[in-house]
């Protein structure tokens, strides 16, 4: 049977609903290679991220363990955080993990549209899979948006790692769920 | 929190990311302009990408254009350079794309007026969140964009305008799409600057 990468009646709910593990985990479902980062941000617990890398098809996550992920969900937080605040953004650790939801909202539906546009044109060899330069596209319109430099959408892996000390600064945004900067403790440490 | 691996670290291939580019400003072998101060460069790889499960480009075109936002607003009248979506104000900047012309075929059916803009037609798809607009224009009708409802109290969409040799493309929101025909007119201006 053909791959079929379309974005699906739930997927569209989901991002009505503002539910992006949903909408991710729909899309890792489909091997989309974007959701692996984008289930890695927005899972409530990393333990089914976990789970999803051990019983998932090692070739689809590059072979790399749960750590890795987890270290580039992190990582893209971070980045966020830091790059709000390049862009001039000031607000208290509830406010600013609110924006990195909204960043989140408008990667989620730049993905959804570039890959509606993608699987009517058939641009590339797979309809409805994006290329790296596809996916920076809507990366960079997302964070113009916010006002978040270019500079922090790495070009590839989703971000260039941040330095320790903004990792001390901002890592505690990685824990969505939670409702204090003492949430998640690292699984993966 | 604990020091990183630092053979995590130095797994992660990273890429210049965008970065001004020091070419000239001269037209390119498709016939458009890429103006110095607007240019955003990407660097990727061409062919096989890093990561096999993503699709190989067949762009040819490697330059982005960014139009900041504040830039359109003072040449395209009544043009917001800010949009409330949700709780944020975004940015309305036109990053531009470009890319050969793609065609797919136009729907004639579940064609529907667009009260807001006289001269766009709305077709319908299979999602209540997606649609796709046409263009009556000159006596024809064309394919205008694409367009999604952002469930932030607007809708976004991509326009495509098509030339001879490529096309180009740019987001633009709702509340801007009564200015489109003077964005269109801002981009071709600029891309044929060095003409």
């Amino acid at each position: 049977m053909e791959r079929s990468l379309q974005i699906s009646p739930k997927e569209d709910i989901a991002l009505a609903q503002k539910d992006l593990e949903t909408f991710w985990y729909s899309r890792l479902q489909k091997k989309d290679p974007v959701a692996r980062i984008g289930y890695a941000i927005w899972v409530s617990d990393p333990e089914r991220l976990r789970t999803a890398i051990i019983t998932g098809d090692p070739e689809y996550w590059s072979h790399r363990p749960f750590a890795y992920w987890d270290l580039m969900a992190r990582s893209t937080v971070v980045n966020l955080a830091v790059g709000l605040d390049k862009g001039g953004y000031i607000g208290t650790f509830a406010e600013t993990s609110a924006k990195i939801k909204e960043i989140g909202l408008a990667v989620a539906q730049f993905h959804a549209l570039y890959t509606r546009n993608d699987y009517e044109k058939k641009v590339g060899q797979v309809p409805g899979l994006l290329s790296l330069k596809q996916m920076a596209d809507y990366h960079h319109v997302a964070f113009e948006q916010f006002n978040i430099p270019p500079s922090f959408y790495g070009g590839t892996w989703f971000g260039a790692i941040p330095e320790q000390l903004q990792f001390d600064t901002y890592g505690h945004l990685y824990c969505h769920d939670c409702d204090s900067a003492e949430g998640y403790t690292g699984k993966a440490q | 929190m604990n020091k990183l691996s630092p053979a995590i670290l130095s797994a992660v291939v990273l890429l210049p990311a965008c970065a001004p580019s020091h070419a000239p400003n001269a037209q390119n072998s498709a016939g458009f302009c890429t103006p110095e101060e607007f240019r955003v460069a990407y660097t990727s790889s061409k062919g096989t990408p890093v990561d096999g499960n993503f699709d190989i480009d067949d762009n040819p075109f490697d330059v982005r254009l960014m139009i900041p936002a504040e830039y359109v607003a003072k040449v395209v009248s009544g043009y917001q350079p800010t949009v409330k979506v949700r709780t944020s104000e975004l940015r309305q900047s036109l990053y531009l794309t470009f890319d050969v012309v793609r065609s797919s075929k136009l729907a004639t059916e579940n064609v529907l007026e667009v009260p807001e803009h006289a001269s766009l037609r709305k077709v319908e798809t299979d999602s209540p969140y997606y649609w796709h607009f046409l263009e009556d224009f000159d006596g024809e009708t064309k394919s205008w964009g694409s367009c999604y409802d952002n469930h932030g109290g607007s809708y976004d969409c991509t326009r495509v305008l098509k030339r001879d040799d490529f096309q180009v493309s740019y987001m633009i929101n709702q509340k801007n799409i009564p200015f489109y025909q003077k964005v269109d007119k801002l981009v071709l201006d600029t891309i044929t600057a060095c003409q």
